[in-house]
């Protein structure tokens, strides 16, 4: 893939998991585990490991609270994710323009 | 097309077929992360059913209360009927609430999806916590004093004050600012709204109907 092509693109967003937890973290301040976990229909191995990618990648931060005395993690979009996120949609836009083009 | 074959070949093992597939599924996922409640359109025609058949019943009862649909005897007292009608609302609220608990219950069988997202979640802890219940009381209380001892002229100006008060509360409330975004305005909205229907709708009924001193009739 030439330089040009690859603009936009981030190897993050390259598993659905992953694209799914930003796009839920872009219209919604912050978002926990569980109703993630229900959200995605997925187990919570697959989802702590995405969401680890995520956070490696400094696309979420952490937040460890309690509610009810029981332990409640959240999840939140750092700036850097957020920019990355609209950076992959505009390069999808992109591609979109140049199949019509083509 | 050159270009998204060459995509798709970095993709990994979960792989969107096209950009536009890869779009679309980003923006349901925004929607149904959002989504203030989801039921299904079976529950929503049921609802409407019985809001048709309360309203038929309703319209008999009041304009030909001898016919066969209404109760088959003479004309209903003022405070009969008022009861009656008060009866059949609360009956066709819960049974469209329940009839949408009832489906709603049934599609998470199997798949079980959350019945409430966190933003749903944090709206209803705002309107049914101690707090949100205790404004209420406050409003209900104001609006009853207000419209015994005032007049009519007054009432924009009560409506105003209420409506500050209402508008508040969200703000205050810790838990409501964790999902400010996008909730807060809807909330806010959704509190003047709720606040302006009580007072200028609603809540003049039950105190004038209630309260002998100022019957309508």
């Amino acid at each position: 893939m030439s330089d040009e092509s690859q603009k936009g693109y981030d190897k993050a967003f390259d598993n659905v998991l992953r694209l799914r937890i930003m796009s839920i973290l872009m219209v919604n301040e912050r978002y926990d585990f569980n109703s993630f976990k229900a959200l995605l229909q997925v187990t919570d191995g697959n989802l702590a490991s995405h969401l680890k990618h995520l956070e490696q990648a400094e696309f979420i931060r952490v937040e460890k609270s309690f509610a009810s005395r029981k332990p409640l993690t959240t999840y939140v979009s750092t700036d850097k994710g957020r920019k990355s996120f609209q950076a992959h949609l505009d390069f999808l836009e992109q591609l979109i323009r140049q199949n019509k083009a083509s | 097309m050159r270009f998204s074959i060459i995509y798709f070949e970095f993709q990994s093992t979960f792989k969107m077929k096209t950009p536009e597939e890869e779009l679309a599924e980003i923006k349901s996922m925004m929607e149904r992360s959002t989504r203030f409640l989801s039921l299904s359109g079976f529950s929503g025609m049921l609802a409407g059913m019985y809001a048709l058949a309360a309203s038929v019943t309703a319209w008999y009862w009041i304009y030909f209360p001898s016919s066969s649909w209404g109760t088959g005897s003479d004309t209903l007292s003022f405070r009969e009927l008022v009861n009656r009608l008060l009866l059949l609302g609360l009956a066709t609220l819960i049974a469209a609430v329940g009839t949408a608990y009832f489906f709603k219950q049934k599609e998470r069988v199997g798949c079980n999806p959350p019945l409430l997202v966190p933003s749903q979640q944090a709206l209803l802890t705002v309107l049914i916590s101690s707090r949100g219940l205790r404004r209420l009381l406050l409003l209900c209380l104001a609006a009853r004093k207000c419209f015994r001892t005032y007049s009519c002229s007054h009432a924009p100006f009560l409506r105003h004050r209420l409506g500050t008060i209402c508008s508040i509360y969200p703000r205050e409330d810790q838990k409501f600012r964790l999902y400010s975004t996008p909730l807060g305005l809807d909330c806010c909205i959704l509190s003047r709204f709720w606040t302006a229907l009580l007072v200028t709708r609603f809540w003049p009924i039950p105190c004038n109907l209630w309260n002998p001193d100022v019957l309508p009739i």
